[in-house]
């Protein structure tokens, strides 16, 4: 099968802050294909906002190459800008607009596109995130999982080829994380749009990407799919991670001896349970013969 | 007392006053500081001053809270009416009752009136960039506010903030407002980041519908006439 075009590359980034603390993220090239879902985990305070804040041009790189589109992003921010959504780890932060339908209107307006063009962007980004009821709220009466989900449709309304998301799960509930985690996947598919999500969230890795890149000492040290990263438990606790509970369970249980592969997905890990233990699915508790 | 409750309060109230129509209500709160600029008779200010009062009253607004505001521009007053105590008490009335009296107008604006309504309507005389300016600044303060709040409660909790104690506490909240300082020129940064993202360049639009009046009008129309008939009679 034909490989997908590469849309976002990173090479051996260095970079010093005013405050002269040193990133350095080399090691593994990072590459983000079209439409694919990516996921970049690291500990706090391993590189993965830096990372990402050179893919959106916001920092150039003192060493090292960053492309997006082909293009430097800080050199060529101004083109790329509508190519890319952002959503930060504070959205607070980050919701500009008076209310909501402000707030998802201000790329389009400030992008100049006619009142029935802007009228019909924000309604579709409001539709996609489900969040129609809220067009008239203001921003500081909005719950956490609701301003993610502003927030996202802001940065979805201008349909980018690229969505870049630092920590977006933090601070949500369990439900909320669930609902903005099948929000983005379903994005991902409805519009075709790559998705990079920084997390140091494992348990979300399985449920959203494709590919997942794992950061540690400042170096990309490994790239795979999520079997592949949660089967590397040595880089993962090199990178101050570990792989989720119910994958640990299932890789001791089969360390010990029992016909069962590390599952990603509780349905996965039900499967085997059930083939395990024999029972009959519909007949709670019915040992088969 | 924070701007959150004041903020609340004019988005979630009810009254006749808040479902008036924001020109309406700016209207009074001009005629109001029309009155208190040109009048020089202390009687005419107390009657105007009693006339936004019962506004409050009927609006159902907390007066507790609400006029505890007052104790600012009062206090600030003061010291400029002390000055003049020469004059007369008249003259010493008149200061005070003019800082209280446009003060007590303005509450009651903002107090009824969602912030949004008022930019919109600002926005529709003054430059965007100024817009933006007020607007932006009043959103920060929102955000700064929360953290504010946080960084209070933990005072509390590491004994940071105790009754009796002055010296320390005011120690204690001059070292919150430096690293609010500090909080606020970063979350400065990063707003001005996510704005570039996002494409900032014309201004922050308000999805503002030209200003219309409604049926509720007549309630501050009423009361602009009443203070129109208390300068006239008094």
């Amino acid at each position: 099968m034909k490989e997908k075009e590469i849309i976002a590359s990173v090479r051996c980034l260095r970079h010093v802050y005013a405050d002269h603390t040193e990133v350095r993220l080399c090691g593994l090239e990072f590459r983000v294909h079209r439409g694919e879902r990516v996921v970049v985990l690291g500990a706090n305070g391993s590189g993965k906002t830096t990372l990402l804040n050179h893919l959106v041009g916001l920092l150039r790189p003192l060493e090292g190459g960053v492309k997006l589109f082909g293009y430097e992003p800080n050199r060529h921010f101004e083109h790329l800008r509508t190519k890319i959504g952002v959503v930060f780890q504070n959205v607070d932060e980050q919701i500009i607009g008076p209310t909501v339908w402000d707030d998802i209107a201000f790329m389009p307006k400030n992008m100049r596109l006619a009142p029935s063009e802007v009228e019909e962007r924000v309604k579709r980004a409001l539709n996609l995130m489900g969040i129609m009821h809220l067009k008239d709220k203001i921003p500081h009466y909005l719950s956490g999982g609701e301003k993610k989900k502003v927030a996202l449709a802001g940065a979805l309304v201008m349909e980018p080829e690229i969505l870049v998301l630092d920590e977006p799960f933090n601070g949500l509930d369990p439900r909320s994380r669930e609902e903005i985690l099948e929000l983005l996947v379903s994005v991902n598919k409805r519009t075709g749009s790559a998705a990079v999500v920084a997390t140091h969230d494992v348990d979300l890795v399985s449920a959203f990407a494709e590919t997942a890149y794992v950061i540690a000492d400042g170096r990309i040290v490994f790239r795979g799919t999520p079997k592949e990263v949660f089967g590397q438990v040595q880089v993962l606790e090199k990178a101050k991670l570990k792989p989720p509970a119910l994958f640990r369970l299932f890789q001791d249980l089969a360390r010990e001896g029992l016909p069962v592969t590390p599952p990603l997905s509780v349905g996965e890990a039900k499967q085997q349970l059930q083939h395990l233990l024999g029972t009959v699915p519909g007949q709670k508790g019915k040992v088969a013969e | 007392m924070d701007l959150g409750y004041i903020d609340n309060l004019a988005y979630n109230g009810k009254s006749l006053m808040h479902r008036a129509s924001t020109p309406v209500k700016v209207a009074l709160v001009v005629v109001v500081l029309g009155v208190v600029v040109t009048s020089q008779e202390p009687r005419e200010l107390a009657g105007v001053f009693l006339v936004l009062g019962t506004v409050f009253w009927l609006s159902g607004l907390p007066w507790k809270e609400l006029f505890s505001l007052l104790a600012y521009p009062v206090l600030f007053s003061l010291a400029f009416a002390l000055s003049r105590l020469e004059a007369g008490f008249p003259v010493f009335f008149t200061v005070i009752a003019k800082a209280a009296t446009a003060a007590l107008g303005l509450i009651l604006l903002v107090s009824t009136t969602p912030y949004i309504e008022v930019f919109s309507l600002l926005a529709l005389v003054l430059p965007q960039i100024l817009i933006d300016a007020l607007y932006l600044t009043y959103r920060s303060l929102f955000i700064l506010l929360g953290q504010m709040s946080s960084f209070v409660t933990i005072l509390h909790l590491k004994a940071g903030l105790a009754p009796w104690t002055l010296l320390r506490n005011a120690r204690s909240i001059g070292g919150v407002l430096g690293v609010m300082f500090l909080h606020s020129l970063k979350m400065s940064e990063r707003m001005y980041d996510v704005m570039m993202l996002r494409g900032y360049g014309t201004g922050v639009y308000f999805r503002s519908t030209p200003p219309r009046l409604n049926s509720e009008d007549w309630f501050p129309c009423a009361f602009m006439v009443v203070i129109l008939m208390v300068v006239w009679f008094l």
